[in-house]
């Protein structure tokens, strides 16, 4: 069997499992938690458009999903507009906030990058703390209303319509990432990560490639903002936080960058993770940080290197692990 | 003969996969005037950058005066007197003249007689006493080897080691340089200087050592006349 | 006549408050710059470590702690972040600096250290919000506008600090060598610089003025374990601003800001202050890509 089919054979397999989980298992616990990885692995692989494919230290990514998240639950509780309304809105709104970001990163590099991108989220918290009468300031967005077809609710049968709206995202998240790495234009963006005068001296527009990766980049986050504020009725300044920013960014890291299972299985394992230390209290987040620090120092190329750490382990030739495809450190 | 003061055996050392030096032997005396030749690209600067500390010794063994060195950290091996001066390009170009000077004097030994050190220095380069205070940026390529060779004698070396020190100087400055660094070895300090060019090395120094595609090839010591046309034969391949 | 005075008052009060807000960007940003130009690395722990030194001056001054007074929970508050500052290089910084994507990688530990400090103090001190004595009590009328005598004393305080900032950095054996290893790593080894020993000096410095900004703030904000979060993100746009760790181009950066403030906040609203800041930001890096006094 080549690695295409048995790929092809286990992703129809994750997919066919987490399609069949609800129709199992109806327990209420498990359902939430399956819909924040699922909602984690989308937000993750999307993420690794910029930050993987791209090279770009887009630090601003949490930011669109927590914009995509305000926007639908403003539009669809102050201004009424109809909730099914909610997922465009926050794609308008996340791609919006994209070229907003994007347009001082055009011109910059490294390090300025992760500086002014976090300055961005960072500055939006700092808007929606302040916005109090449409934000809800420090407590938050609440009762935004959820998505119903009729008399059903998405919110019935245990979430399962939010369950299968984040699973098809997903999905969707994994073919649009599957068409990106073969596609023309992800190609170029791939182009301009390793070899920016190369890529220039070929006569790719550098401007263009680099705000259509954000724009294609953040309507994931867009989407998923805007059914995270329906699942849980609400959206709050957290969102646009350190610690859901550290969260996300292990994840990505620690999965393997610039893969397309790499985010995907770091989602789902940080977030299984987190949930098994939450009788800790507020001790997880000590546990977690620790654990970011000590995977990064052991396994520096992810989850995805550790097959490769173990097999330098067997040729006794201990050390690092394959460095993710990154782009070079500028100063 | 006198005391061995560097003694170099087996040493390989490269980048990345690829190894520069083959195996590099190499035993210096207190009496001798050492001087490197060999074309560019085999192995001169790895090799002083792999005794200096900055690159890592795969295979093989350093001692200078008796010690095993092999892999010390740089700082510390720089302190035991083996004082390796790279080329003028490598400065601290946003300090002034001074202030590379007084850091080429910053180990606890030099340090304690810095003041008097830098009026050697100054004596010896009257033209970096003029250009103290102007930052390393804006010196001519001439002066940025003063500074780096001065830096170098601010440690009080035991062996300092000049990594072509007239790499792209005219031959004007280059004679002017040559008159210093013979001061420096007249005043007792034992130098190895490295050079493509053996011309140069002629005066300086009474052992040459050829070194080719990361091996010394050849050893001509104390007493040999250093013969040009074998020079030419190592480099050319011709006689 | 009397629109003159008006004017003239609202110029007065936003060159005041203006003024403070500098100074306090001033303390603040200069660790990050400092960190950042002798490392290589941006250090996001930096608000954390202003909490911290808040939370451990209030430990030691405040009746309901120890109660031994302002001056001793100053003291002890330095020294913390300074071996603060310590352990997070040797445990965040340190192991990863031969790696080749360092910056990343330290962002990343950074990071989870911070997370780690706050929820650290979060456990040890609880959601109780606390608030350390002001340095000097009483207020001060100049010019026409009130300034509370603990505000002054940031004003003098943060340029006399960079002064002395500046002549460590000139004037002191150590101070060179850790200016010798931002220009040129290598050639500071063969100068017989111990690298690893000045990036841990630079780093203790560095936490110890993060720390001491966390204790100036600790007596004008409340004290919680996101104290640390909005400072460090002034800090980072100072930093930004006045062109990556060059020092006089962090404080004029840090006055830049403070002034666009306070100014922002007097004729446009404290709500819309941040967009505006942010949009000046913006406006200034596309015009100056690398910063104020950043080279390129």
């Amino acid at each position: 069997m080549n690695v295409t089919a048995f790929n092809r054979i286990l992703t129809v397999a994750f997919f066919a499992v987490l399609f069949i989980l609800p129709l199992v298992n109806s327990d209420s616990y498990i359902r939430h938690i399956s819909i924040i990885a699922i909602m984690y692995a989308v937000l993750v692989s999307s993420w690794n458009v910029t930050l993987g494919y791209g090279g770009v230290f887009n630090f601003g990514h949490m930011a669109f999903f927590a914009i995509g998240a305000y926007a639908t639950g403003v539009m669809t509780k102050t201004f009424d507009v109809s909730p099914w309304w909610g997922m465009p809105i926050g794609v308008v709104a996340a791609v919006i906030a994209s070229v907003i970001v994007c347009l001082p990163v055009l011109r910059l590099k490294g390090i300025y990058v992760i500086l002014v991108t976090f300055a961005f989220t960072q500055l939006c918290l700092q808007i929606v703390l302040n916005q109090r009468d449409l934000t809800g300031g420090n407590f938050g967005l609440v009762s935004i209303p959820p998505l119903e077809i009729g008399a059903f609710s998405f919110r019935d049968f245990q979430n399962a319509g939010y369950y299968y709206l984040a699973l098809l995202l997903l999905v969707v998240t994994l073919l649009a990432m599957l068409w990106f790495r073969r596609s023309h234009f992800g190609r170029s963006v791939i182009a301009f990560r390793d070899n920016e005068t190369y890529a220039i001296s070929r006569g790719l527009p550098l401007a263009k490639v680099r705000l259509m990766t954000f724009m294609f980049s953040a309507v994931f986050p867009g989407a998923v903002g805007s059914v995270y504020a329906q699942y849980v009725r609400s959206a709050s300044p957290d969102m646009f936080g350190f610690s859901f920013l550290t969260l996300a960014l292990s994840m990505l890291l620690l999965g393997g960058v610039g893969t397309i299972w790499g985010p995907i299985a770091g989602a789902f394992v940080f977030t299984i993770i987190s949930e098994l230390l939450t009788p800790l209290g507020p001790g997880r987040y000590l546990v977690t940080a620790t654990l970011i620090v000590l995977v990064l120092r052991f396994f520096p190329g992810g989850l995805a290197g550790i097959p490769e750490f173990a097999g330098q382990l067997l040729k006794g030739r201990s050390g690092a692990a394959g460095d993710p495809a990154m782009l070079k450190d500028e100063k | 003969m006198g005391d061995v003061t560097l003694d170099v055996s087996g040493l390989v050392s490269g980048y990345g996969r690829m190894p520069v030096l083959h195996g590099v032997d190499m035993t210096i005396t207190a009496s001798d005037k050492p001087g490197l030749i060999g074309p560019n690209g085999h192995g001169k600067t790895t090799f002083f950058r792999t005794i200096s500390g900055l690159n890592r010794a795969w295979e093989g063994t350093v001692r200078f005066m008796g010690e095993d060195i092999t892999n010390r950290p740089a700082a510390q091996i720089m302190r035991l007197g083996l004082v390796h001066a790279p080329q003028g390009n490598t400065l601290f170009r946003e300090m002034s003249v001074e202030e590379n000077l007084l850091l080429g004097g910053f180990a606890p030994r030099a340090r304690a007689v810095h003041k008097t050190t830098l009026e050697q220095v100054f004596e010896l380069f009257p033209r970096l006493a003029e250009r103290r205070r102007q930052s390393a940026r804006t010196l001519s390529g001439g002066e940025r080897q003063m500074v780096a060779i001065s830096c170098g004698l601010m440690a009080l070396p035991k062996l300092l080691v000049l990594d072509e020190p007239t790499l792209g100087l005219s031959p004007k400055l280059k004679m002017e340089l040559r008159d210093a660094i013979a001061k420096i070895v007249e005043s007792g300090v034992q130098t190895m200087i490295v050079e493509q060019d053996p011309e140069f090395l002629s005066t300086l120094t009474t052992r040459l050592f050829f070194m080719s595609e990361g091996r010394i090839e050849a050893d001509i010591g104390d007493g040999q006349s250093l013969e040009h046309s074998r020079i030419r034969e190592m480099y050319f391949g011709v006689a | 006549m009397a629109l003159l005075d008006t004017l003239l008052l609202a110029l007065k009060t936003t060159f005041v408050s203006g003024l403070v807000l500098a100074s306090l960007y001033v303390l603040m940003a200069s660790g990050l710059a400092l960190v950042w130009n002798t490392l290589g690395i941006f250090n996001f722990t930096h608000g954390a470590i202003m909490a911290a030194a808040a939370y451990v001056a209030w430990q030691i001054s405040d009746p309901k702690g120890y109660g031994l007074g302002l001056a001793a929970g100053i003291v002890g508050a330095l020294i913390a972040s300074g071996v603060m500052g310590l352990v997070i290089n040797r445990l965040l910084i340190a192991p990863f600096l031969n790696q080749k994507n360092v910056v990343l990688i330290a962002v990343m530990t950074t990071l989870s250290g911070a997370f780690f400090i706050e929820n650290s103090a979060l456990l040890i001190w609880g959601p109780r919000i606390k608030q350390l004595e002001k340095v000097v009590d009483g207020n001060l009328r100049v010019a026409g506008t009130v300034i509370s005598g603990h505000e002054v004393v940031i004003i003098v305080i943060a340029p006399l600090l960079m002064l002395g900032l500046w002549a460590f950095l000139k004037f002191t054996w150590t101070g060179r060598a850790i200016r010798a290893v931002a220009q040129n790593r290598e050639f500071a080894e063969l100068s017989g610089i111990d690298v690893r020993r000045m990036y841990a000096v630079a780093f203790a410095t560095a936490a110890m003025l993060a720390g001491f900004a966390g204790i100036m703030l600790g007596a004008i904000r409340f004290i919680t374990p996101g104290l640390g979060a909005e400072p460090l993100l002034k800090a980072l746009i100072v930093v930004i601003l006045g062109g990556l760790g060059s020092i006089p181009g962090t404080i004029l950066g840090a006055y830049v800001v403070g002034f666009s403030e306070a100014l922002s906040t007097y004729y446009i609203g404290a709500y819309w202050t941040q967009a505006v800041l942010f949009l000046i930001f913006i406006a200034i890096l596309l015009i100056r890509p690398s910063g104020l006094l950043g080279k390129d």
